[in-house]
């Protein structure tokens, strides 16, 4: 595994057939001259989920598990009476007060291809400020869409995020070519362009998995 | 009996703390603020002149009164019916949050007005009616206006509002069917209706019909002229649509009959007429000859199915005899058909989407669509910086692959069901469609534009 270096990207993302296996998409793509470092730089979309107050006592993916075949769990209803979608125009800006949550995504659209893996991190300048931006910093080959970034506020003080800030940046790197379709399936967020809400109550099954084992091991009881 | 003076006076006060709450909303664009500021001042001068009357009439509940005092209150009633108006208006702005609005068709027709000469304010209306409207609500507005009080600052006379069902609101695809209302707006602006008057040939020709099918089963002239006030309402409407459907094509080729097809395919009435519209297969058939004429065959035809379907439902005869104006009208309206091409293919000259725009484009769109790529900019052989594609490409770009299937798309999204790759092709279509108006601005910017 090796990081792509700025003379790799720019063949990687200058490539004329959409359909080249090595082809590494980044829409809008970064100017030619722009791409100078083994990174790029990743823009503040416009779309965001800000976080209400919670009416429930805690997220349980768990709790859901008896509700699977129920199109709506409680667990999605739980998320969706506390996050809200917002759109701020590129002109304006949101506040992330400290110790809060909210979900941004990318302005670019990144499509990676089979042999490429993606890391993206924080870029300093907003770090230093307090912000965290991205916790899933992992990108599975084969991925495509606008990447989900988490943030929260660390420090003391409010920030003022402004879409098209460039907050994070993302750093590729070679590895073995794996088959497409299991990479993306791996991915419940594929193909996004705005923040999703969590999909918690996927993990319900696996949750109940580890429950029943639990159970098992120390004798107890079915609760 | 109650005050009518008191009532009408709280209700404007209702009605404007409705629209000073409405105010602190994020509007999608200022069209949404020019119409709010229009009605907060319609109400507050309703409220000036509720409050000029209560000083002339005095005391309580007198109902009826006589003199002046009973004009007066007259008036206050019509005022609490212009009260009602706006708070009807209001409704428009119930559904306007930025993410229910597909603003990147809103940002699509403002372009389409830049681009033929007529850009006029408008704003999109999510309803729960499922159709897609409009609504030329600035002539009546001011008029409105006009009869509260001299003094207010009226809105462009061809402020227009156009509805498109609310569960249609991510739907860019369907969406384009919202190009047909645009072209209304551009027909009225534009007065395209009274060009057809003109032509005195046609004029003659089309006169001759009415008045023989008004004549049927009256004697009286003025039987006859109530039927041909009749007959010529119907076939301005239709005319009008005709004119849009035309507007649409021209402006948006397949994609546009893509939508008109998609929309109609579930209904059941083809052959039927109404008092607006012509019927379905009539519209499409006028719809497939700008098709051909426009040089888009060729497109149709990678999409057989809706090119079978707008082929064959164009076929169907209408049906006859269910009500006179529309047979008089139906007759009438082969006549125009020249006219109306011209009329529209001349309006729209300069902004005439065209097959050679879209073929220069046409295979990395799908290229990119088929790897979950927005379909937004392309690389020139050797070239250093990516090309932007336009609005009308993308979207017809967006058509074709929901129409032929998704191509490519079996390996990569197996798992999602046909309406999910729907959404997702949506998604893809409205970031393409984001990102070219943006990458637009910047250009813009950077030149000094």
């Amino acid at each position: 595994m090796s990081v792509l270096s700025p003379k790799e990207l720019r063949a990687r993302i200058y490539l004329e057939d959409p359909q080249d296996s090595k082809r590494i998409f980044i829409v809008p793509a970064p100017s030619f001259v722009d791409i100078k470092n083994d990174s790029i730089d990743l823009f503040l979309g416009n779309h965001f989920i800000v976080t209400k107050s919670a009416r429930f006592s805690a997220l349980e993916a768990r709790s859901d598990y008896a509700k699977k075949d129920v199109e709506t769990t409680g667990v999605e209803k739980n998320v969706a009476s506390y996050q809200e979608k917002v759109l701020v125009p590129f002109e304006g800006q949101l506040v992330i007060h400290p110790g809060s949550l909210i979900l941004g995504v990318t302005w670019q659209y990144i499509g990676l291809p089979k042999d490429i893996h993606a890391q993206v991190v924080a870029r300093s300048t907003w770090g230093r400020a307090g912000l965290t931006v991205a916790t899933a910093v992992v990108v599975h080959p084969g991925f495509v869409g606008c990447l989900t970034l988490e943030l929260v506020n660390n420090g003391n003080a409010p920030i003022t995020l402004y879409p098209g800030a460039r907050v994070a940046q993302i750093v590729f790197m070679t590895v073995e070519p794996t088959d497409t379709s299991d990479t993306v399936s791996v991915s419940k967020y594929c193909g996004m362009t705005e923040p999703a809400f969590t999909k918690l109550h996927e993990e319900a099954a696996e949750l109940e998995r580890w429950k029943k084992i639990g159970e098992s091991v120390s004798f107890k009881k079915k609760g | 009996m109650p005050d009518l003076i008191k009532i009408v006076r709280e209700q404007a006060a209702s009605t404007e703390q409705l629209l000073q709450q409405i105010k602190l909303r994020q509007s999608p664009s200022g069209y949404y603020d020019e119409l709010l500021s229009f009605l907060l001042s319609l109400c507050k001068h309703v409220n000036d002149e509720v409050e000029k009357v209560s000083t002339i009439v005095q005391g309580g509940p007198r109902l009826p009164v006589e003199g002046e005092a009973a004009a007066k209150e007259l008036k206050v009633v019509f005022y609490s019916h212009v009260l009602g108006e706006i708070h009807s208006h209001c409704e428009s702005f119930d559904h306007a949050e930025q993410l229910t609005i597909p603003i990147p068709m809103m940002q699509f027709l403002n372009r389409l007005g830049k681009d033929i000469g007529y850009q006029k304010p408008f704003i999109l209306r999510g309803m729960l009616l499922f159709n897609y409207m409009y609504h030329p609500i600035g002539r009546y507005l001011n008029a409105l206006a006009a009869s509260v009080s001299s003094t207010i600052e009226l809105i462009d006379p061809h402020f227009a509002t156009f509805s498109f069902p609310l569960a249609n609101s991510q739907d860019l695809l369907v969406n384009c069917a919202l190009v047909h209302e645009f072209g209304h707006l551009a027909v009225d602006t534009a007065g395209l209706i009274n060009v057809i008057n003109q032509n005195p040939q046609v004029v003659t020709k089309v006169t001759k019909i009415v008045r023989e099918h008004a004549s049927k089963k009256v004697s009286t002239e003025l039987e006859i002229m109530t039927k041909i006030n009749k007959i010529n309402d119907v076939l301005i409407s239709w005319t009008h649509e005709v004119l849009a459907d035309l507007v649409g094509i021209e402006l948006l080729g397949p994609a546009h009959l893509f939508s008109f097809i998609y929309l109609i395919t579930p209904s059941g009435s083809h052959q039927r007429d109404d008092p607006e519209h012509p019927c379905d297969s009539y519209r499409l058939k006028l719809m497939i000859n700008a098709i051909g004429k426009f040089g888009w065959e060729e497109t149709m035809k990678e999409a057989p199915a809706a090119w079978e379907i707008a082929q064959s439902l164009s076929q169907l005869e209408r049906e006859r005899d269910l009500d006179f104006r529309f047979d008089a009208a139906a007759e009438c309206l082969p006549i125009l058909e020249p006219t109306l091409f011209e009329i529209a293919s001349t309006f729209c000259s300069d902004a005439i989407y065209s097959p050679s725009t879209f073929e220069l484009y046409k295979r990395q769109m799908f290229a990119l669509l088929a790897r979950g790529i927005p379909p937004s900019e392309m690389l020139d052989a050797g070239a250093k910086e990516f090309r932007q594609f336009d609005a009308a490409s993308i979207l017809n770009a967006g058509w074709l692959c929901y129409e032929k299937g998704f191509p490519g798309w079996d390996e990569q999204f197996s798992s999602l069901t046909a309406v999910e790759r729907k959404q997702l092709l949506n998604r893809l279509l409205t970031k393409a469609i984001e990102l070219s108006f943006v990458k637009e601005a910047e250009s813009a910017i950077a030149t000094g534009g």
